[in-house]
């Protein structure tokens, strides 16, 4: 058994499981499993933004490995396809090239084109509008800026802004259009078609995944979360706020 | 007509928000409908509960049914359970709570600003709640359950 391989192998599948918005539980007991597979037994350690594991190779030497990753936001495609892969390759452990065959593939598999997406983030913008009481002119306006805001937040995290600017700047813009479309008479309630927008940018994902953690113990990641959480609402309500009053003052609507 | 507009409709809405957000997270496609009928089913409870008259009681009921459901889902088809939980509580995400409390804020209303404010947490707590105590109890059962099906004998 190549120790070198092996740690590289199972930390390179444990990152990609983290960076597509795994929960930490989910990565340390798929890879300590990976590892006890192989008849060896690791140590894993994981926040949400590194990876440390080891595993001994006999006659006091040990591997380790550190493994800084990025979170990508959520793809919940490539999670299923990872975690099939952990239960097949726990069941037949074939040999390690393979694994690592597999593992590039999926983390090559195509997205859902961009244009669904942005057909997507419409999609819940208009439910959402009509979910919260909002007419169906509210609904369509909630279209035309939920498609603007997927395609600014797109561009800004293509160019690696930090995230918190990115949500504040979608959110404004997002408010600004509903305010637009009120005040041109195409919609009649502009807090409605805003929190339609908000739905695309509320911290969703880190809530759910920060509660998961603090259940499965991981208190550290959890709290790393939770901040986040908070920091995403905070900077949406900040955006739609600088967007109100800015309109408040030069062109009294809002 | 009325219980069409108020309780079938939401539901609707509610699972056309799950798709799309599925597709947002490009969740696989066979997960897409389940998580979104998830979100449908847990708005259902979120109506279910109006009687209660508090709409705290109304989110952790729907929390509770939306991750039981999940569970359940994530164990016929062998996926992640956040696959479907994510997108089914996205509806219940206080993302009203936190426009209107911004909202009181502007207007310099610090009565309305805390109430609202306290409110979306207490919403989120809510939320955060109902998927703790059905995924504790899940683990519980997991935990239980090989104990209680085949009790480790003795050794003589």
């Amino acid at each position: 058994m190549d120790h070198e391989e092996l740690l590289s192998t199972v930390t390179a599948l444990g990152a990609s499981l983290l960076e597509n918005g795994a929960e930490i539980y989910r990565v340390e007991e798929s890879m300590n499993l990976l590892y006890a597979a192989y008849g060896e037994k690791g140590e894993v350690f994981v926040i949400p933004s590194c990876i440390f594991s080891s595993i001994s190779a006999g006659e006091g030497r040990t591997f380790t490995k550190t493994k800084r990753v990025s979170p990508r936001g959520a793809n919940f495609d490539r999670i299923a396809a990872l975690n099939d892969l952990c239960r097949r390759v726990c069941s037949t452990t074939p040999p390690l090239s393979q694994v690592r065959r597999e593992l590039d593939e999926i983390n090559h598999r195509a997205f859902f084109p961009f244009l669904w997406q942005v057909f997507g983030s419409a999609l819940v913008a208009f439910a959402f509008t009509l979910l919260f009481n909002g007419s169906l002119a509210d609904a369509i306006c909630s279209i035309p800026a939920a498609v603007l805001v997927k395609l600014l937040t797109r561009g800004m995290e293509k160019a690696h802004t930090n995230s918190f600017f990115t949500y504040i700047a979608g959110s404004a813009l997002g408010a600004f259009i509903a305010l637009a479309a009120v005040a041109l008479g195409l919609g009649q309630h502009h807090d409605r078609i805003i929190i339609g927008v908000f739905m695309n940018l509320v911290p969703g994902m880190a809530m759910t995944n920060a509660i998961r953690d603090i259940i499965a113990g991981d208190l550290l990641s959890g709290i790393f979360k939770i901040v986040e959480a908070l920091m995403v609402g905070l900077a949406i309500a900040i955006g739609a706020g600088l967007a109100i009053s800015f309109s408040r003052v030069f062109w009294g609507v809002g | 007509m009325d219980w069409l507009f108020e309780g079938v409709f939401p539901c609707i809405y509610s699972f056309a928000t799950c798709i799309g957000y599925c597709v947002v997270c490009n969740s696989p496609r066979r997960t897409i409908l389940p998580a979104s009928f998830c979100g449908g089913a847990g708005w259902g409870v979120y109506l279910a509960f109006a009687f209660t008259g508090n709409d705290l009681y109304q989110y952790f009921a729907a929390a509770v049914a939306i991750t039981m459901l999940s569970e359940i889902l994530a164990r016929v088809q062998k996926c992640p359970v956040t696959l479907y939980l994510i997108p089914a509580l996205l509806p219940l995400v206080p993302g009203g709570g936190i426009y209107y409390t911004m909202e009181h804020c502007l207007n310099g209303d610090n009565d309305l600003f805390l109430q609202t404010g306290l409110h979306t947490l207490a919403i989120a707590g809510c939320l955060a709640l109902g998927v703790l105590l059905v995924t504790s109890l899940v683990r519980l059962w997991k935990s239980v359950k090989p104990a209680l099906f085949h009790p480790r004998r003795p050794e003589p």
